[in-house]
């Protein structure tokens, strides 16, 4: 009987031992919402003097390097994609478990929902990512339709057919991208959408908010009064705002008041927080990594002056803030690269320290003509007549080149792995492969090819060439 | 309540540990309390229907076991045939109401007389062929002599209602579980070779009901809802997983019901033993639902005269009982068409069987050898997925469509093209399932000839094989099962029966 049983309990363990794998292999690890729950988890207790909750407005808009650099505050951006009030609610309870901030920012987009319910597919990011506890219980109670809730509660039954779309980071138990390392909640929108300034006026008007937004929306203010914390409620710009919206917003000011909680929508502010729309945005409803400096600074300004937020700056203890501050300046840097046009530009950009950069002269090729002369001169290549290959590592120069017994180069990173060939054609030519991560980049056939990898934010953040079958004009 | 649902997974293991911990003397009534529980969790006024039923047969069985000792044959009779009478009446007005009502109209319709405007608007009451069969079945056993009347009226109850074969069988007969749950008190629940073996059976039927049975219904229901968008490839590779997803399906239940009865000290008769390996239609059927099949053969086609009375009279039996047996399993005539196909088999079968032989012996063919035997499996199959055409399309029309398109639209390249993999399983789906199917096959292979039961074959093996191909099955069950948001659950097919 007690052999049975011993045998019995083992298999059962390591069945619970497979199971619980399998579940963190397939569980969802989206960034958003999920994820950066897990990253908070992990900071240091009472560590984070801003934190902020909210949608993807909140997400896509305070931009915690920009917050560090400029005012030394560390903050946290605790949100997730449509995440309504009531998710924002548990949120923001759980996340008080282990840090008290000097300030809770609710992004106050979300009060315009008009749903009971919001997709499950937002449910499952904006809850997944709490640990067990009576916050994630209540916050599925609030979220999800009640015959849904006890297959979402077990969770396994909402992924456990990701098995098609597994990839390297669902082995892992951290994501190993450069970006994860000190994240701290902010998701910088890369490309740029010119769009429309939105035309609304600032009418006073008020419609009300929904019975469960109100709800919420009062929860969070009296929470926040509960534990003598202050909050402030930001409407981060957006283009897409309709007068429906603006109404709505007029309410929850009005709520706001009865709290005696600042209200800021600077989509009537517009003095205050001069966005571009031709350039800042990410798409109508967010900003993109440009507005988000622009209005984090601004508001940043706002804060630092009213609120007693101290400055942590030089502080070891904060180290992954300035470590985050220094990805988002590259990754900042990484985009106004790509969206250089002038090879003048360019050619001080590619320079700088953190960047590996990869060339090749390709095919048909005349080294003297100008826009390519100034790029290999830049970075202190010679003798390219004939064609070749080249690694010039910022900081250190020409690290590497073809045609000095060499043809081929292969090292790697702890992360990425990096090839660059030379290959003797039949016909007596030679073909250039450079490779980053399985990956080969070639824009042109004749002319030279330029890859940049940036060291800190791990990425291509740009490659281009100058194309002599098009007057060695730049590509991409 | 279908046994791969949530619920199911908490009402079992709760059901299970009160049976275990109290008095032996409760036994009998948990099981009937979770039972009802179980029947009422698709529809509790439907438990009316079951407890009529139980009320009915129950009585029947003392008032013919009284009149057999008094020697009122008359009586006995009469109360059998009452007995069949109502509870047929039952199965009759529920389950084929509407369906004679529409057979009746299309006849008036025919004729140019009007139509009968009038339809009943209920849900079928969830395994009503299977109780209402199993309570017969006892009431026939009675009449015959072969059991004594039980007049335990709960320990009646629970036979008719034992949750694990309730709702899709096996069609339990009284000599085996009645006699069983006469000796309830007796049976020794902490016995860990069997709770083991039950434990391996559900595992298993959970495996191929959630991994093989729902996923190749993707792809079934696909090619089957639209078959007029598809050619030969597709609707050939349809029908075939058809007959693969009804085995599943139906044999999985089974499984798990056997699986659940054992754990808790209950023997279920057989109900599926490799099917698909038998090499000749009757070889089918004696492998096929063999519960069913043994209960139309023993209170049905033996009583009609089985083979003694010529063979014209008994191919006739046989065409009784395989069309009953086609209407049994559904309210509509592609049902009583793949019931005839299936006794046309037989019957030109036995007609063709001296031809064959004499074939055989002219043509000097070798029949001890694989060749042969491989050849006999492989055209039974082929009948049999020909017949599961009338049977999964939604009408004779429609099968009838379903085959002229399988020889007039020719689509061989779909195999090679990719097309294959749009029909609602791509390509991963697909690998999941041919080496899940893989998996089924050699565990039917290793019952067919080693005669051994999954349970039975991994008790024969060591701890670390046992643990590992149980542990395994779980884990493939919870990551390719088909379950949870987004997808439909397939209700086990023969709970409409």
């Amino acid at each position: 009987m007690r052999k049975t049983a011993v045998k019995t309990v083992g298999i059962i363990m390591i069945l619970c031992l497979v199971l619980w794998y399998a579940n963190h292999v397939l569980s969802i690890k989206d960034d958003d919402g999920v994820y950066s729950m897990k990253k908070f988890y992990e900071l240091d207790k009472n560590t984070v003097d801003v934190l902020v909750v909210g949608s993807s407005h909140a997400y896509s808009s305070f931009n915690t390097g920009v917050l560090w650099r400029e005012q030394g505050i560390s903050s946290y951006v605790l949100s997730g994609s449509a995440q309504p009030l009531w998710n924002s609610y548990y949120c923001l309870r759980e996340a008080l478990k282990t840090q008290t901030p000097k300030l809770i920012v609710l992004e106050g987009y979300r009060v315009v929902e008009e749903e009971e319910f919001v997709d499950i597919g937002y449910a499952i990011k904006n809850t997944y990512g709490m640990k067990w506890s009576r916050n994630r219980l209540d916050a599925v109670w609030a979220g999800v339709p009640q015959e849904e809730r006890l297959g979402f509660l077990l969770g396994y039954t909402q992924y456990h057919d990701r098995y098609k779309e597994l990839s390297e980071e669902d082995f892992t138990f951290h994501k190993k991208a450069e970006k994860y390392r000190d994240w701290r909640g902010f998701e910088p929108g890369m490309i740029t959408e010119s769009v429309e300034e939105p035309d609304i006026g600032a009418s006073t008007e008020c419609e009300e908010l929904t019975e469960k937004s109100e709800k919420y929306y009062r929860a969070i203010l009296a929470l926040a009064r509960e534990r003598n914390i202050p909050i402030m409620v930001v409407v981060a710009p957006f283009a897409s705002m309709t007068e429906e919206d603006l109404m709505r917003f007029n309410t929850a000011q009005k709520i706001a008041q009865e709290y005696e909680t600042p209200f800021l929508n600077y989509n009537v502010m517009r003095e205050e927080m001069p966005i571009n729309y031709a350039t800042d945005m990410l798409d109508e409803s967010h900003l993109n990594i440009r507005g988000s400096c622009k209005f984090t600074s601004g508001w940043g300004e706002y804060i630092a002056g009213r609120y007693h937020i101290p400055d942590h700056r030089g502080d070891l203890a904060y180290e992954g803030w300035e470590r985050n501050a220094a990805y988002l300046d590259a990754l900042l840097k990484d985009m106004e690269l790509r969206e250089t046009e002038d090879t003048g530009l360019i050619q001080e950009a590619i320079l700088q320290n953190h960047y590996d950069v990869f060339v090749s002269v390709d095919g048909y090729c005349q080294p003297q003509e100008a826009a390519v002369s100034g790029i290999l001169a830049a970075l202190g290549i010679s003798d390219a007549q004939g064609g070749g290959l080249w690694h010039f590592a910022g900081g250190d120069g020409i690290v590497w080149s073809s045609g000095n017994g060499e043809d081929s180069r292969y090292f790697e990173t702890d992360r990425h792995d990096f090839g660059l060939k030379r290959v003797q054609l039949p016909d007596g030519g030679y073909d250039n492969e450079i490779v980053i991560d399985n990956q080969r980049y070639q824009t042109v056939e004749n002319g030279i090819n330029v890859v940049v990898f940036d060291r800190i934010t791990g990425i291509v953040a740009d490659s281009f060439g100058i194309d002599g079958d098009d007057g060695y004009q730049l590509c991409r | 309540m279908e046994f791969n649902s949530i619920n199911f997974m908490i009402f079992f293991p709760v059901v299970l540990a009160l049976y275990f911990v109290i008095p032996k003397a409760l036994r009998q009534i948990w099981l009937l309390a979770a039972s009802y529980y179980f029947y009422m969790s698709w529809n509790a006024r439907y438990a009316l229907l079951i407890a009529a039923s139980t009320l009915i047969t129950y009585v029947s069985g003392i008032a013919i076991e009284r009149y057999r000792d008094r020697g009122r044959t008359g009586r006995r009779l009469t109360v059998l045939f009452s007995c069949l009478g109502i509870n047929l009446g039952i199965l009759l007005f529920f389950k084929y109401g509407n369906f004679l009502i529409a057979s009746l109209d299309r006849g008036l319709e025919l004729l140019h007389i009007g139509s009968v405007d009038q339809r009943f608007y209920f849900l079928l009451p969830v395994g009503i062929s299977f109780y209402t069969f199993q309570a017969l079945g006892y009431t026939i056993d009675v009449y015959r002599g072969d059991v004594r009347a039980e007049t335990n009226l709960i320990r009646y109850a629970l036979f008719v209602s034992f949750f694990p074969q309730l709702v899709a069988g096996p069609i339990e007969r009284s000599k085996n579980l009645l006699s069983q749950m006469q000796n309830i008190a007796e049976i020794k629940l902490w016995n860990a070779r069997r709770v083991t073996s039950g434990t391996i059976l559900m595992i298993w039927g959970f495996f191929v009901k959630m991994v093989i049975a729902d996923r190749a219904a993707v792809l079934v229901n696909t090619v089957f809802d639209n078959y007029r968008m598809y050619g030969s490839t597709e609707l050939v590779l349809a029908a075939v997983f058809f007959a693969l997803q009804i085995y599943c399906d139906f044999g999985s239940y089974s499984l798990i019901a056997i699986g659940a009865a054992k754990i808790m000290g209950f023997e279920l008769m057989e109900n599926f033993n490799t099917p698909y390996f038998a090499c000749s239609i009757r070889d089918f059927w004696s492998r096929w639902h063999i519960s069913l099949s043994t209960w139309f053969r023993d209170y049905l086609y033996i009583p009609l005269g089985g083979n003694r009375r010529g063979r014209v009279r008994k191919s006739v039996n046989i065409m009784i009982v395989f069309l009953a047996s086609g209407l049994w399993h559904g309210a509509d005539w592609s049902y009583v068409v793949w019931g005839g196909i299936h006794g046309a088999y037989q019957v030109i079968g036995d007609y063709l069987a001296s031809f064959r032989e004499k074939c055989i012996r002219k043509l000097r063919v070798n029949t001890a050898c694989f060749s042969w035997k491989f050849l006999q499996t492989a055209v039974t199959f082929v009948l049999v997925v020909f017949a599961w055409i009338f049977f999964r399309a939604d009408s004779i029309g429609d099968a009838l469509q379903y085959i002229r398109r399988i020889w007039v639209r020719p689509t061989p390249w779909v195999l090679f093209n990719g097309e294959i993999f749009t029909l609602g399983l791509d390509r991963p789906e697909m690998n999941i399932l041919l080496v899940s199917i893989c998996m089924l096959g050699l565990v039917d292979l290793v019952r067919y000839r080693k005669k051994m039961t999954l349970d039975v074959f991994l008790m024969q093996q060591n701890l670390w094989f046992r643990g590992g191909i149980m542990i395994g099955l779980v884990v493939l069950i919870f990551v390719c099962g088909k379950y949870g948001v987004g997808f439909d659950p397939q209700q086990f097919i023969y709970f409409q029966f």
